[in-house]
């Protein structure tokens, strides 16, 4: 019986070779290799499990004492004295000194995740949007901004948000903290899985720095759904891929945004929330049973043929995703590129707005995640002069406004204003003197006929007259900070029109720079820029609510599940921790739930339970 | 437990061996293992076969095993009882690592040597100070012990 055995070099190189006679020595065995590997017998060095091979044993004896079989893997390594010999020489003597004095980096031993192979998931482009937005400003903007890629590639692109990917716990931390996030993580382990693992962020945040790549992913899924559909039974595996997965999801979102929809008192107009058409068009364009039917309602509904348009127009036949997300955007009439972009954001379903008051400003404030992003920005001064420089209403007010660049221009004030501290000190001071929120802002009489924020129709009532009421006393400490900074050189610009307030404008740009550079696309957009500048405040509170961290109000649905539940939610996770030799399966899946079905995460939850 | 994990990693390890690793149980005893390092390419190690003791404790894989170099090698994190100073052998083991990966991490430690966090000063301060005679020397160990 004939085995085959792989044997490598160490430049990783591969022969296969067969072993007819156990009797064969591996004397023998090296002059067979040497013919295909050019390594001459002599000089090689034969090792299979650590152990280097002689030549005087016999197949015979390695079997039995190695346990060799079919298929196995040897290294063959040159010794000194292959070197020697004219023909192979390899110059592997004075390499090394030049190689190695610029190291590069390898990698260490920790297993990284894996990224994912292929973007198979049909989530991929939607779930980028919720991590992929930690600092967006309030629906209306987000629309806006998705309108213009360029902006949006140039915020994909700033530094902050490499920061971001490259730090996980960020991301993980805001999606965390974001009650709707969380809810749909609970509902559908399968997400929180995704979103546990920071490469798929990062491949997602990548991909949406890029069209070319997204078009292609978006295909790609396409492709495979196809694809999946012509196997025998496949049709069934997407069918309950459906059932299990998209549904609850969007009954998740759909739950959301019918409670948010009675919070929200103002009478939105379908065109204003890009969720209430959403799931008003989906179901009669997609028929149910078969979402993935070719020529779908979905890509007539969706006219654009370019960008990431034609992308989600592409993958709409095959994709429900795709479509859903695609078509969600189109309905508000607006048909460039960006808003299939959009379309794959499913962010603007969650209006944060909606939850936010004083007390949860305060607690956001204290969360450990916004300060380190502060920090973030903090450090980077370049980022925020990006960010200014990048906003046409700031541009002008500042050319109409020397003193207003000057101060912009300087870190200390910037850095004050940024100061979780100061912040919390205007909160303070806006509950102590302002328990009935809403009046203060007419009753201070600063800001009584300003178009407030909420005038883009997505935001919540309450939160507007929240804002607004932030806006009657955010003067006091702005006037403060001027004259501790200042020295009151801005006294006589105080006085102009909302629109003009150096600090109004400042807060502004500190939404931008605060929150990751979201708001400086929102604020240049009509009505609600002019509120925005009017009333920083509210729009800081605005770009607040949107940054994913919005939500620090805990209202976790602590859903209840049998263990047959979580044993076929979990069941690869479980697999693996067998695996890895935990074996108590109560215990695994207990850790496995409050990890969210992160593996890792389940295995230091165990291990310190072991009291290891 | 322990032993049904260890046979996984051999049978793993036999059927796909990273590029220059090797290992396996030494004799009968599956506890006990020997593996073998093959310099890498572009250290001064290269061309050098390094054997290594690879022993596992009983709680393994919720404790790490034991790994020590028994070819000597001139390395600022190994020193000459062939200890190896490597985060992820001690408190940065997880049970998710694999002897596999252990001993690729040694690979890279040998193409990248940590002077920071040095089990031998000496080699440190020459690798920082002086690149060129820490190279000289490690390739002049190589050729005497590892080939």
């Amino acid at each position: 019986m004939a085995i085959t055995i792989i044997v490598k070099n160490t430049g990783g190189t591969r022969f296969e070779m067969e072993v007819a006679d156990f009797s064969e020595t591996v004397g023998q065995f090296k002059t067979r290799l040497a013919s295909v590997s050019g390594i001459p017998a002599n000089s090689q060095r034969l090792i299979f499990r650590g152990h280097i091979l002689k030549d005087s044993h016999t197949f015979e004896q390695i079997r039995a004492k190695h346990g060799l079989e079919s298929g196995h893997s040897m290294h063959v390594v040159p010794s000194p004295s292959a070197r020697t010999t004219p023909s192979s020489a390899p110059t592997a003597r004075t390499t090394p000194a030049t190689t190695s004095a610029n190291p590069t980096p390898q990698p260490n031993g920790n297993p990284a995740p894996n990224p994912p192979a292929n973007n198979m998931d049909p989530f991929g482009t939607g779930a980028f949007g919720m991590p992929g937005m930690p600092g967006m400003p309030g629906m209306g903007d987000m629309r806006q901004m998705l309108r213009n890629p360029q902006q949006m590639e140039a915020l994909l692109n700033s530094p902050i948000m490499d920061g971001i990917m490259n730090n996980p716990e960020i991301a993980r931390n805001m999606m965390m903290n974001t009650p709707q996030m969380r809810e749909l993580m609970e509902r559908n382990p399968e997400i929180a899985h995704i979103f546990n693992d920071p490469s798929t962020f990062r491949q997602m945040v990548q991909m949406a720095r890029n069209p070319a790549l997204m078009n292609e992913m978006m295909r790609n899924t396409d492709r495979q759904m196809a694809n999946i559909e012509m196997m025998p039974g496949g049709f069934d595996t997407l069918r309950r891929m459906h059932e299990n997965i998209q549904a609850p999801l969007m009954d998740a979102a759909q739950d959301h945004f019918t409670n948010n929809a009675t919070s929200n008192e103002a009478g939105n107009g379908t065109d204003d929330n890009p969720f209430s058409s959403l799931f008003q068009n989906t179901p009669s364009n997609a028929p149910m049973p078969n979402p993935w039917a070719p020529n779908g309602g979905m890509p007539a509904q969706n006219p654009s043929t370019n960008g990431w348009g034609g992308a989600g127009a592409d993958a709409a036949g095959a994709n429900l995703f795709a479509s859903l997300f695609s078509g969600a955007p189109d309905t508000n009439g607006s048909s460039n590129a960006a808003t299939a972009g959009g379309g794959a954001n499913p962010v603007p379903p969650f209006n944060m707005a909606a939850g936010m008051n004083s007390e949860h400003m305060l607690r956001l404030l204290e969360n450990p995640a916004m300060l380190q992003f502060m920090q973030s920005i903090l450090s980077d001064p370049q980022m925020f002069q990006t960010m200014v420089a990048g906003n046409p209403q700031l541009q002008a007010l500042q050319q109409s406004n020397p003193e207003m660049a000057r101060m912009l221009q300087n870190p200390e004030l910037v850095r004050a204003f940024l100061n979780p501290d100061v912040m919390r000190a205007v909160r303070q001071m806006h509950d102590a003197m302002n328990p009935n929120g809403a009046n203060a802002g007419s009753l201070f009489g600063l800001n009584p006929t300003a178009p407030d924020a909420g005038t883009t129709g997505t935001r919540a009532t309450s939160n507007a007259t929240a804002a607004n009421a932030g806006t009657g006393t955010s003067r006091t400490p702005s006037q403060q900070a001027a004259s501790g900074q200042q020295s009151g050189e801005n006294g006589a610009n105080r006085t102009g029109a909302g629109a003009q307030h150096p600090f109004a404008a400042l807060m502004n740009a500190l939404n931008a720079g605060g929150m990751g550079g979201g708001a400086q696309q929102g604020t240049q957009t009509g009505a609600n820029a002019a509120g925005a500048a009017q009333n920083p405040f509210a729009a800081m509170m605005n770009a607040l609510n949107a940054g994913g961290m919005g939500g620090a109000a805990t209202t976790n649905s602590t859903q209840e599940m049998t263990q047959e539940q979580l044993e076929e939610m979990y069941s690869t996770q479980l697999e693996q921790l067998r695996d890895m030799g935990f074996l108590d399966k109560t215990m695994c899946l207990q850790a496995l739930q409050q990890s969210q079905g992160n593996v890792s995460a389940a295995i230091e939850n165990l291990l310190s339970r072991f009291g290891g | 437990m322990a032993l049904k994990r260890i046979k996984k990693e051999l049978q793993d390890l036999g059927k796909d061996p990273p590029s220059n690793c090797s290992a396996g149980p030494a004799a009968d005893d599956l506890f006990n293992w020997q593996a073998s390092i093959m310099g890498p390419p572009d250290s001064p190690y290269s061309g050098g076969v390094y054997f290594l003791n690879i022993h596992f404790p009983t709680d393994y894989p919720f404790k790490p095993p034991k790994i020590s170099f028994v070819t000597r090698i001139y390395h600022p994190n190994i020193n000459s009882n062939g200890s190896i100073c490597l985060d992820i052998l001690r408190d940065q083991w997880s049970p998710a690592l694999t002897v596999s990966k252990v001993l690729l991490s040694i690979c890279s430690l040998l193409t990248d040597p940590n002077p920071d966090d040095p089990l031998v000063p000496e080699i440190a301060q020459t690798y920082k100070t002086n690149r060129a005679r820490y190279e000289d020397t490690a390739r002049e160990w190589t050729r005497k012990y590892a080939q």
